[in-house]
């Protein structure tokens, strides 16, 4: 790869070895970059998270990235295009959920977990399934955070922030 | 001495200037004379970047500069429009002169009718334009159509019908646009639709077409089309700049059929495209499923010459829910209701769009329909939209304030 193939209209798709190489427009359409060339797959025994859901805390919590803000939101947020886009988070809850709960779209309301309690606006919609809630986690005003459960896989370490349980309360005037 | 409808053949009386321009360098000689005699502060014009692909826009103060300006590049898909709305404080502040293909020219007519142009202080060249071809076209047609690689080729040209090449080793080779075209390479797609081939709204229009007998390649046809065209054309000659001759008759009847076959081409795919998309219920299915893949990333607004609002409807929240991909479809009929009445097709939307959306054939395809409904003809004089953008609240303030009962009368 140069900059000068770069520079070209049609520009050129990583990877791309040596300087006469076409590049990559898409990854593993012959084969697989194992020696026989095929994928390996490894079968794995389903295991529940650590946390699931009961009668306190009857719904599973997700979290994650939204297209308009990275991470913290320490650049993204800075920005003004984006900030009008989406100025804050929210928790998605399916209609349904919404409805038995009496909460309307766009309400605040209080998400609880065994950590932790936010408050955020309810993204009422049927884009989400039912028994599941969704936050993103880029805002420091309802940081998902504080809610999700710190149980770390034993090998990889990696954190179960996309899985604990979660209740959601309608906010009343104390 | 000429006058506002006159023609005459004319080319540079420097020899280097006629050896660096085409058709003997009278847009080179004419911009020089220009920018030396302190008619205008600057020259906004068109010059060669990385390759014969690229075309770069350049502001130029020294006349030294305006020789890399000359010859044309049809792989340029700029518009020059903007820029004088985006970084040249609408030429307030500052004469310019402009070389302007049709599109450029029909663009600036609309920002300065939104007093976003001081056309005052502008001073357009017109050149002929039968289209241009995206950059990534042209390299693929040329790889593969023409088996030459793009990146031998030094020169090409569109003449007599034919998409031209020259390599390196002095190799030209022609083929027919029609055929690239009928086999889905070619110009782009509202340059093929366009009917603005010699913008006569400019000052001079200049050009090849009807330049016949021993001048043939060797001096510009130019149309005087305004005062200012004249006093231009005039100076340069009066000051030795510019060589002149007569047109022969002959010429203006060969001129009048290059013009007339582009034109009747134009129609061809006007039909074309405009029956591809359906009409009525069938149209809207189309163009909501085409939008359907936008990801609002806003090139379309930032780059069309119609669109100037400081504050954007798209952005409102009450009107397109923010946060959405893609947008809710209001985002999109916003467009066609602000730009649809005023499109010149210059297909810019179309150009930049990250997702390949066909936006100037939907803008264009309303545009013509309104057209013919209302009779207004957007980019070709002064003349205001039929419809136009308010603020509802302003615009009953002001007609509360003023008695005016003349409604959208949204640019003073």
């Amino acid at each position: 790869m140069t900059y000068e193939r770069l520079e070209r209209p049609e520009a050129l798709h990583w990877p791309c070895p040596s300087l006469d190489h076409p590049g990559t427009p898409i990854l593993h359409r012959e084969k697989f970059s194992h020696p026989d060339g095929i994928g390996v797959f490894a079968p794995i025994e389903w295991k529940p998270p650590a946390e699931v859901p009961d009668e306190e805390y009857p719904f599973v919590l997700t979290t994650g990235r939204i297209l308009w803000h990275w991470h913290t939101g320490s650049m993204t947020r800075r920005s003004e295009t984006l900030d009008s886009e989406v100025p804050t988070g929210w928790i998605e809850i399916n209609t349904e959920d919404a409805k038995e709960l009496g909460i309307q779209n766009k309400e605040m309301v209080r998400v609880l977990t065994r950590r932790g309690s936010v408050e955020a606006p309810a993204k009422v919609t049927p884009d989400i399934m039912k028994g599941v809630m969704f936050m993103p986690f880029h805002f420091a005003e309802c940081a998902a955070n504080i809610l999700t459960h710190n149980a770390l896989d034993p090998i990889a370490k990696i954190p179960e922030f996309k899985a604990c349980s979660v209740k959601v309360e309608k906010i009343t005037e104390a | 001495m000429v006058a506002k409808g006159d023609s005459v053949y004319a080319w540079a009386a420097d020899a280097a200037c006629q050896e660096r321009g085409e058709c003997g360098g009278a847009v080179t000689a004419l911009l020089t004379h220009a920018l030396k005699t302190g008619m205008v502060d600057a020259v906004l014009a068109v010059k060669k970047g990385q390759d014969v692909y690229d075309a770069v826009p350049v502001l130029i103060t020294d006349p030294a500069e305006i020789a890399e300006t000359a010859g044309s590049l049809h792989c340029g898909t700029l518009l020059l429009s903007k820029i004088f709305k985006n970084y040249l404080d609408g030429a307030e502040n500052m004469k310019i002169a402009v070389t302007v293909k049709g599109c450029d020219a029909m663009g600036i007519y609309e920002l300065a009718k939104r007093k976003q142009i001081n056309l005052d202080n502008v001073l357009m060249i017109g050149l002929n334009c039968g289209g241009t071809v995206s950059p990534v076209t042209a390299r693929k047609m040329i790889r593969e159509k023409f088996e030459v690689d793009p990146d031998d080729v030094v020169k090409e040209e569109i003449d007599k019908g034919q998409f031209i090449i020259v390599t390196k080793d002095g190799e030209h080779k022609g083929i027919s646009m029609d055929d690239l075209e009928d086999e889905g390479y070619g110009r782009r797609s509202n340059c093929r639709r366009c009917k603005m081939k010699i913008p006569r709204q400019a000052d001079l229009a200049c050009g090849n077409w009807g330049v016949i007998g021993d001048k043939a390649g060797k001096a510009t046809f130019v149309e005087v089309c305004s005062e200012k065209g004249a006093n231009l054309l005039d100076a340069a000659v009066a000051a030795g700049a510019v060589k002149t001759d007569a047109v022969p008759p002959k010429a203006l009847e060969i001129r009048g059929k290059v013009e007339g076959a582009m034109l009747k081409l134009g129609d061809k795919w006007r039909t074309r495209y405009f029956e591809g998309l359906g009409e009525g219920k069938d149209r809207l299915q189309k163009i909501m499923a085409d939008t359907s893949r936008c990801i609002k990333c806003y090139a379309c607004i930032e780059n069309c010459p119609i669109c100037y609002c400081v504050e954007c409807s798209t952005k409102k929240p009450y009107l397109v829910e923010p946060g959405q991909i893609p947008p809710p479809f209001m985002f999109h009929l916003i467009r066609f209701a602000h730009i649809s009445d005023s499109c010149i097709n210059c297909g810019q939307c179309e150009e930049h769009c990250a997702m390949d959306i066909p936006n100037s054939l939907f803008m264009h395809a309303l545009q013509v329909d309104l057209q013919e409904m209302f009779g207004h003809t957007p980019g070709v004089d002064m003349e205001l939209p039929v419809l136009a953008l308010v603020e509802e609240k302003t615009e009953r303030k002001r007609l509360a304030d003023t008695g005016d009962d003349q409604i959208f009368d949204i640019f003073q």
